[in-house]
């Protein structure tokens, strides 16, 4: 009887299901109204919800677009873990799915992936980054086959569309949409301390970072960062993300 | 190329770290003191004094003394009108809003 009524509550809530709401008990007030307040209650704080994780998605359609496409999405994903703030993680996915909202504003679904890793890196566990003191007592004969890890709270997003620059945005960039040369750009989120940072990438430096995450040595993660981005410099690469905080302390010494 | 030699890979590694040297200041670990009082519901940093919670954004009480926010120095928290060990109740100089 119970998972019946629990059924049924949940297809009348998230599921508009009208039906349902008249298999629950009468209380003596109409239920289909006490039901209504319960599930615009519901939606209102799913939005309310949805609209702190993604600020910059929602100030650019606008409140009542972002209400449009939350509850649409609230309806077909709702909650599946019971903490709020793990809530929204498919919202990215949902909006490239949506024609309408891309066809008008293609880069949405990427700004929504930056939002979302900032929200994953400031909710992600702590953990102590590596720092130039860290390898400072190595050998240099075992530089070279030094294994560095991300820290766990770095995302790595490269989109067609300047999400760099649209991420935080108040209104688009003037001229809209932007020329091909600088459309795309690279985004890397971490938070080795408190505070989350959001970095834009050199092509190089991002698909060195890519091979690293995917389990490259440092060898062949350079030469992938040298594919991709001519000027790409292994040594102030590694400066720069050893003084940024990109690296897990947990670093690694292959076997010779 | 397949991949950077191990020559040029422990050359580069050398010059990183000869380079974090001169630049030992990390701008990523700025916020570095716990500043307690501060921090508005919802919007305290990692953990609380009271092990209520556990991490960022899971505090329920404006301004509570059990929860701190990363500020740059002990200076600054002062001039917020926090403290840099945790206090019971609510912080007496802030409003709850």
């Amino acid at each position: 009887m119970l998972p019946d009524l629990q059924t049924a509550f949940c297809a009348g809530t998230v599921g508009r299901d009208t039906a349902a709401v008249a298999a629950l008990a009468d209380g003596g007030m109409e239920n289909g109204h006490r039901f209504g307040i319960y599930r615009n209650n519901i939606f209102q704080s799913l939005t309310g919800v949805l609209a702190a994780a993604f600020p910059t998605v929602s100030k650019l359609v606008g409140d009542e677009n972002f209400a449009v496409l939350a509850h649409r999405f609230i309806a077909a994903h709702p909650p599946q873990r019971p903490s709020l703030y793990a809530y929204g993680g498919n919202f990215a996915a949902f909006l490239a799915g949506f024609a309408p909202a891309v066809e008008e504003l293609p880069f949405l679904p990427d700004l929504a992936q930056v939002e979302w890793a900032v929200n994953e890196a400031y909710f992600e566990a702590d953990a102590e980054p590596l720092v130039a003191d860290h390898l400072a007592g190595l050998a240099p004969e075992t530089y070279a086959r030094l294994r560095l890890h991300l820290h766990p709270t770095v995302r790595l997003i490269g989109s067609d569309w300047p999400v760099w620059d649209l991420w935080g945005a108040e209104a688009l960039p003037d001229p809209w949409p932007p020329g091909e040369q600088e459309g795309a750009q690279r985004v890397l989120v971490r938070r080795p301390e408190s505070k989350v940072d959001v970095v834009m990438l050199t092509p190089g430096d991002f698909a060195f970072l890519g091979a690293l995450a995917a389990g490259d040595a440092l060898g062949e993660a350079a030469a992938a960062g040298a594919a991709a981005g001519p000027d790409f410099d292994l040594a102030t690469c590694l400066a720069g993300h050893l003084a940024g905080g990109t690296f897990h302390s947990g670093y690694t010494i292959d076997a010779s | 190329m397949k991949s950077v030699n191990a020559l040029t890979v422990a050359a580069a590694v050398a010059g990183a770290l000869s380079l974090a040297a001169v630049t030992s200041a990390t701008p990523a670990m700025a916020a570095k003191t716990k500043c307690y009082g501060i921090a508005k519901a919802g919007q305290n940093d990692c953990g609380n004094a009271a092990g209520t919670h556990s991490c960022a954004g899971q505090s329920k009480v404006s301004y509570s003394g059990d929860d701190w926010k990363g500020v740059a120095s002990a200076a600054a928290c002062t001039e917020m009108g926090g403290q840099t060990k945790p206090f019971k109740g609510m912080n007496p100089k802030k409003k709850s809003s």
